[in-house]
C-alpha cells in the first residue's frame, strides 16, 4: 500500500508515492536523488543523513518520509546561494573541517540549526550541539574551528547588510 | 616574504566546495539507468562445510534479476599477494566466518533482493572452530585451511646482531607481555560498490585507496586485460586502511552485471561493512629489552602474534612491518623479531593505521617505559638516549635520510610541562604520559613503488594535472595542487587536477602506506619540475636569457631580480603551439628502495625498506575518576616531523584525527564476542571518540627538510596516532599507579585494577585502591 505525499524540499515542492515505512532519507536519496544526505548506520546513531525539519536538526534516517509532509525540509543541497556559499559551509573548507567530507553534510546541518538557534555558541555548545555526529577523520578540532568561525562570519555579514 | 607562493600556506582544500554542498558523489549515490541492486547472502555458521545451495526458488520471485554462487567461479582463488591466494571469489565448498559471502542476487529494487535472500536454500554442516590465537594453535585444533594444518599462515624470523650476546652484556633486562583487541575501521561511509559490465569492459566505482590495485585484482580474477578494467574516480568516505584490498562484494558485483548486462550496486549495511570488509588484527607482544644502566638498549626480543581472522589478506605486512618501525625508532643494534599470523574462525584482519605497528608499538614504548622505571631514569631521557639520529643506519642497513625525533620528543615535553607534572598529581588521580614513534613512507610494491604523472596545458595558461594520486579525505589532492602551482609558478586556481582513474591517469602506488605525500605528490612535482623547464626553456629565447636565471610567480615567469624583464605563461604556450612546438610536463618519483626486501621470507629484511621516515611524539594528561573507572584525556601535546609542512592547517587535521584515532584505541574500542559472533557491530555499541571525548590539542610541526620528499615534505601525522597510545597507557599508569597490559583501558578494567583484579605486568595487581591517599 502507497501513499502519495507532497514534500517540500530546499524550497521545491515534490510529488511522491512511498509506502509508508520509507524513511525521509531513503526519499531524498533514492526518489528525489537528493544523494547529499548520507547514509552511515541506518539507524540513528552517526549523524550523517542529518537534515533541517521546520529549523530543527532531525535524523532523517529515522524520519518517515509521511510524516515530513507540509513541513519545510532543508538538506545540504539547499544551504548555498547559487555559488556563495553559506558561512558554515565556508567555514567547513577554511578552516579544514572536512576531510573525507562523508559526515559533512550531518555535521554542517547540525551546525546551522545550533547557530540558529545561538548566533554566538562557546566550544562547549558546539561540543553538544554536534554531540550525535560522528566522525571518523578529523578528531572534530576543526569542525569546532569552523562553527565558531561560521558564526563570527554570520554576524559580519548581518552588519555588512544595510 | 616566504620563499615560496603556495607551499606553506593554509590553501583550500581542493575538493572543498564538493563536499561541503553535497555534490561531491561516493559510490552509494550513483543511479546509472537500469541499475540492479544487489544484496549478499552471508554465512550464519563461523567454520561449517556447504552441503548444498538452491537458489531456485529465489529465482523464481518477480524482480529477480540474476543470482551468483561460487560454483560459477571454482578454481579461482584471490589474496593481496600471489602466495596467499586463499580466499575463493564467493565460498564453495567451505565457510570459515560469521558473514562469509555465500550466494550474490539482484533485483530490481533492494526490497525484493532482500527477500530472495530468504527463499535461497544451503544446507550446512558446521564444523568445529577456534576463535582465539590460543585456540588455534593448540595441538590438535581444527584447521581453516588445508595448507595450514597448526594455522599459522605466515611467520617471520629475524635477527640483526646477537641478541644473546647483547642480553649478556646488558646492566638490567625487563620482559613484558601485551594484547591488544580486534578493532573496526567503522569509516563513515559503509562500504558500497558499482560495476557495469558493458561491451567486454568492467566499469567499477567503489572506495577504495588505489584504483590500480583494485583494477589488477579484478582484472587477475576475472580473467579480464587490465586495460578492459576502468575503475573510476569517486570519492572514498574515509580509508584509514580498510579500502585497500578488493572485497567478495567487488566480484559479487561484477559477476551479477556480467551475467545481466546491467549495472549492479551493492550498498554493504553498517554491519556488514565492520564485519565483512577487513578488521585490525587482534595481537599478543612479549617484549624482552636488554639495557645499560644509562638506558643505553643493547638487546630487544619481540614476539608477536597476530589473530587475523579466517584468510590471509595483509597478513605478512601486519606482522612484517612493525619490524620496520620498531628498528627505526629506538637504537638498538641486537634485535630479533619474531612474529606468526594465525587463522581463526572470525572476520578477516587487514590494514588499519599503521598496520601491525600501532599494536607493536603500544607495546614497545610501554615496555621501555618500565625499563626506564626500573633502571630509576626519566622517562624523555631514556626516548632521547635512544633515539635515532638522521644519517644512521638501521640494523637492517636500512638508512635515515631526515629525523626530527629528537625535536619532536624535546618540544613535546617542554611544552606539555612533562617534567614538572610526572609523579607529582597522584594524589589527585592525575597523571601524565609520553610516547614516540618512527613512520615509513611507502614500501617495496616491486614496478608499482612510484608515481608517475603528467601536465598539460591550456591555451589560458592554466594547466591540468594527470596524476593516479588517492585521496581519502587526507587532502593529497590538495598538496599535490599546491606543489604543481608553485613549481609551474601558477596560483592554485589555474591548476586543475585529474586523479585516481585507471584510464586517464598513470601508475600510483595508492595511498597505503602513508606514501601520498612523499611518493605520490613527489611524482607531481617530476612532471610539474619537467614542464618548469620546457616553459623556462622558451621563455629564455624570448626575453634573451638564461633559463637559470628566470623564476616564475603568479603566471608569468621573469628574471630573477629585473620583475619588468617578464613574459606571461599564457604567452609562452601560445608561441610554442604557434611554432609547432609541443609543452607536455611528465615525471615520476621512484623511492631508492631495496626491491629485493620482503615482508616474511627468510633472509629477506635487510636493505632500505622505504624513501624516508617521519617520526612524532605526544604527550597525554589525564585524570581517572576512581569511582567510575572513567579515564578523561585533560590535555594532548603532539608534535610530529613532517620534513615541511606543506599546507599547515591540513597536517593539523591529520594529526588531530589520528589522536582521536589512537584515543578510541586506547581506552575506548574494541570488538566484543561471543565465539564467532561480534556484539558489537553498530556505530553505538562500538563507541569511537564523539565530540565529548576530544580534548584541547597543542599540535607542533617538526620540519627536518627530507632530502627527497617534494619540497622536503614526508608523511604527516601516522606516528602521532601510534605514539598517543602507550602515552593514554603511561599517563594512567602516572596517575593511578597501575601499569596495564591490555587495551583498552575501560572503565571495568581500572576498576578492577584498582581492586586488584587485573592482569597488569604480567600479574594480578594488589592493593592499588590502598593508595588512594597516597601523596606523591
Ligand atoms: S544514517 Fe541516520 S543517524 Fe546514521
Ligand atoms: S571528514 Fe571523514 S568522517 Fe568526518
Amino acid at each position: 500500500m502507497k501513499t502519495a505525499i507532497t514534500l517540500r524540499v530546499n524550497g521545491d515542492a515534490y510529488d511522491v508515492v512511498v509506502p509508508p515505512q520509507r524513511t525521509l532519507l531513503e526519499v531524498l536519496r533514492d526518489k528525489l536523488l537528493l544523494t547529499g544526505s548520507k547514509q552511515g548506520c541506518d539507524k540513528g546513531d552517526c549523524g550523517c543523513c542529518t537534515v533541517l525539519i521546520d529549523g530543527e536538526a532531525v535524523l532523517s534516517c529515522l524520519t518517515l518520509a509521511v510524516e515530513a509532509q507540509e513541513r519545510d525540509i532543508t538538506t545540504i543541497e539547499g544551504l548555498a546561494d547559487g555559488d556563495v556559499l553559506h558561512p558554515l559551509q565556508e567555514a567547513f573548507i577554511r578552516a579544514w573541517a572536512t576531510q573525507c567530507g562523508f559526515c559533512t553534510p550531518g555535521m554542517i546541518m547540525s551546525g546551522v540549526a545550533l547557530l540558529e538557534k545561538n548566533p554566538t555558541p562557546s566550544l562547549d555548545d558546539v561540543r553538544r550541539a554536534l554531540g550525535s555526529n560522528l566522525c571518523r577523520c578529523t578528531g572534530y578540532v576543526k569542525i569546532f574551528d569552523a562553527v565558531i568561525l561560521a558564526a563570527q562570519m554570520q554576524r559580519e555579514r548581518a552588519a555588512a547588510q544595510p | 616574504m616566504s620563499e615560496f607562493a603556495v607551499v606553506g600556506t593554509n590553501a583550500r582544500k581542493y575538493d572543498g566546495v564538493e563536499k561541503v554542498t553535497g555534490a561531491g558523489k561516493y559510490t552509494a549515490d550513483l543511479n546509472p539507468p537500469g541499475m540492479l541492486l544487489g544484496r549478499i547472502l552471508r554465512s550464519p555458521h563461523p567454520h561449517a562445510r556447504i552441503v548444498c545451495i538452491d537458489v531456485s526458488r529465489a529465482l523464481a520471485l518477480p524482480g529477480v534479476k540474476v543470482c551468483v554462487t561460487g560454483a560459477e567461479y571454482a578454481g579461482m582463488k584471490f589474496g593481496v599477494f600471489p602466495s596467499t591466494r586463499d580466499q575463493s571469489l564467493i565460498a564453495i565448498d567451505k565457510v570459515r566466518y560469521v558473514g562469509e559471502e555465500v550466494v550474490g542476487v539482484a533485483a530490481f529494487d533492494e526490497d525484493t533482493a532482500e527477500e530472495a535472500l530468504d527463499l535461497i536454500d544451503v544446507e550446512y554442516e558446521p564444523l568445529p572452530a577456534v576463535f582465539t590465537i590460543d585456540e588455534a594453535m593448540k595441538e590438535g585444533a581444527p584447521a581453516l585451511h588445508e595448507a595450514f594444518p597448526n594455522n599459522v599462515g605466515a611467520e617471520l624470523h629475524t635477527e640483526y646482531g646477537d641478541v644473546e650476546a647483547g642480553f649478556r652484556r646488558a646492566d638490567h633486562v625487563r620482559q613484558d607481555t601485551f594484547t591488544t583487541t580486534a578493532l573496526a575501521h567503522c569509516q563513515m561511509e559503509p562500504y558500497a560498490v558499482l560495476c557495469h559490465y558493458q561491451n567486454g569492459r568492467l566499469n567499477v566505482w567503489a572506495p577504495n585507496t588505489s584504483v590500480f590495485a583494485r583494477r589488477r585484482a579484478l582484472s587477475n580474477a576475472l580473467g579480464l586485460e587490465l586495460n578492459q578494467v576502468h575503475v573510476h574516480k569517486i570519492y572514498t568516505g574515509g580509508a584509514f586502511g580498510g579500502r585497500s584490498e578488493t572485497f567478495p562484494a567487488d566480484w559479487i558485483a561484477a559477476m551479477l552485471s556480467m551475467k545481466s548486462n546491467r549495472p549492479v550496486k551493492i550498498g554493504l549495511s553498517r554491519e556488514e561493512s565492520i564485519m565483512t570488509t577487513r578488521q585490525k588484527h587482534e595481537m599478543r607482544i612479549t617484549v624482552k629489552s636488554g639495557a645499560k644502566k644509562d638506558g643505553t638498549l643493547v638487546a630487544r626480543h619481540f614476539q608477536v602474534w597476530a589473530g587475523g581472522g579466517a584468510y590471509m589478506s595483509t597478513g605478512p605486512i601486519a606482522i612484517g612491518w612493525p619490524l620496520a618501525m620498531i628498528e627505526s625508532t629506538f637504537r638498538c643494534p641486537n634485535l630479533k623479531y619474531e612474529g606468526y599470523r594465525v587463522y581463526t574462525n572470525r572476520p578477516i584482519c587487514g590494514a588499519m593505521r599503521g598496520h601491525g605497528g600501532q599494536q607493536l608499538h603500544f607495546a614497545d614504548s610501554c615496555n621501555l617505559e618500565r625499563l626506564a622505571q626500573d633502571l630509576g631514569l626519566d622517562a624523555v631521557d631514556i626516548r632521547l638516549r635512544n633515539a635515532v639520529q638522521a644519517g644512521e643506519v638501521l640494523p637492517s642497513g636500512s638508512k635515515i635520510t631526515s629525523c626530527g625525533l629528537t625535536e619532536t620528543l624535546q618540544r613535546v615535553a617542554e611544552e606539555s610541562g612533562f617534567r614538572n607534572k610526572v609523579g607529582r598529581q597522584r594524589h589527585l588521580s592525575r597523571g601524565v604520559g609520553i610516547g614516540c614513534s618512527s613512520m615509513i613512507n611507502g614500501f617495496n610494491m616491486g614496478a608499482r613503488s612510484g608515481s608517475q604523472a603528467y601536465v598539460k596545458f591550456n591555451e589560458d595558461g592554466s594547466a591540468t594535472v594527470f596524476s593516479g594520486i588517492n585521496d581519502t579525505g587526507q587532502g593529497n589532492e590538495t598538496a599535490a595542487v599546491q606543489v604543481a602551482a608553485e613549481e609551474l609558478g601558477l596560483p592554485m586556481e589555474k591548476i586543475r587536477l585529474v586523479s585516481s582513474d585507471t584510464d586517464l591517469t598513470p601508475q600510483d602506488p595508492g595511498s597505503y602506506s602513508m606514501s601520498s605525500t612523499f611518493i605520490s605528490v613527489n611524482g607531481v612535482y617530476q612532471a610539474a619540475a619537467d614542464a618548469r623547464r620546457q616553459l623556462f626553456k622558451l621563455a629564455a629565447e624570448h626575453l634573451e636569457c638564461n633559463p637559470e636565471d628566470l623564476v616564475a610567480r603568479n603566471g608569468v615567469i621573469s628574471v630573477q631580480g629585473s620583475p619588468g624583464t617578464s613574459v606571461a605563461i599564457e604567452k609562452v604556450i601560445w608561441r610554442a603551439w604557434q611554432r609547432g612546438k609541443e609543452i607536455v610536463g611528465s615525471g615520476i618519483y621512484m623511492p631508492k628502495l631495496n626491491l629485493k626486501r620482503d615482508w616474511i621470507a627468510p633472509g629477506m629484511q635487510t636493505g632500505q625498506v622505504t624513501g624516508a621516515y617521519s617520526f612524532g611524539a605526544v604527550a597525554v594528561e589525564v585524570e581517572v575518576n576512581r569511582d567510575t573507572g572513567e579515564v578523561t584525556i585533560l590535555d594532548i601535546t603532539a608534535a610530529h616531523d613532517l620534513g615541511r609542512a606543506l599546507n599547515p592547517k591540513a597536517a593539523e587535521g591529520q594529526l588531530e584525527g589520528f589522536l582521536a584515532f589512537g584515543i578510541g584505541q586506547a581506552l575506548y574500542e574494541g570488538l566484543v564476542w561471543d565465539g564467532g559472533m561480534n556484539l558489537n557491530p553498530t556505530l553505538l555499541d562500538y563507541k569511537y571518540p564523539t565530540t565529548q571525548e576530544m580534548p584541547p590539542v597543542k599540535s607542533i610541526l617538526v620540519e627536518s627538510i627530507d632530502p627527497e620528499g617534494p619540497f622536503g615534505a614526508k608523511e604527516a601525522a601516522e606516528t602521532i596516532g601510534l605514539a598517543v597510545i602507550s602515552a593514554t597507557v603511561n599517563a594512567v599508569a602516572d596517575a593511578i599507579g597501575v601499569q596495564f597490559n591490555d587495551l583498552p583501558l575501560t572503565p571495568a578494567r581500572i576498576l578492577r585494577a584498582l581492586e586488584g583484579k587485573e592482569r597488569v605486568n604480567g600479574a594480578k595487581t594488589n592493593g592499588a585502591r590502598k593508595k588512594r591517599n597516597a601523596s606523591p
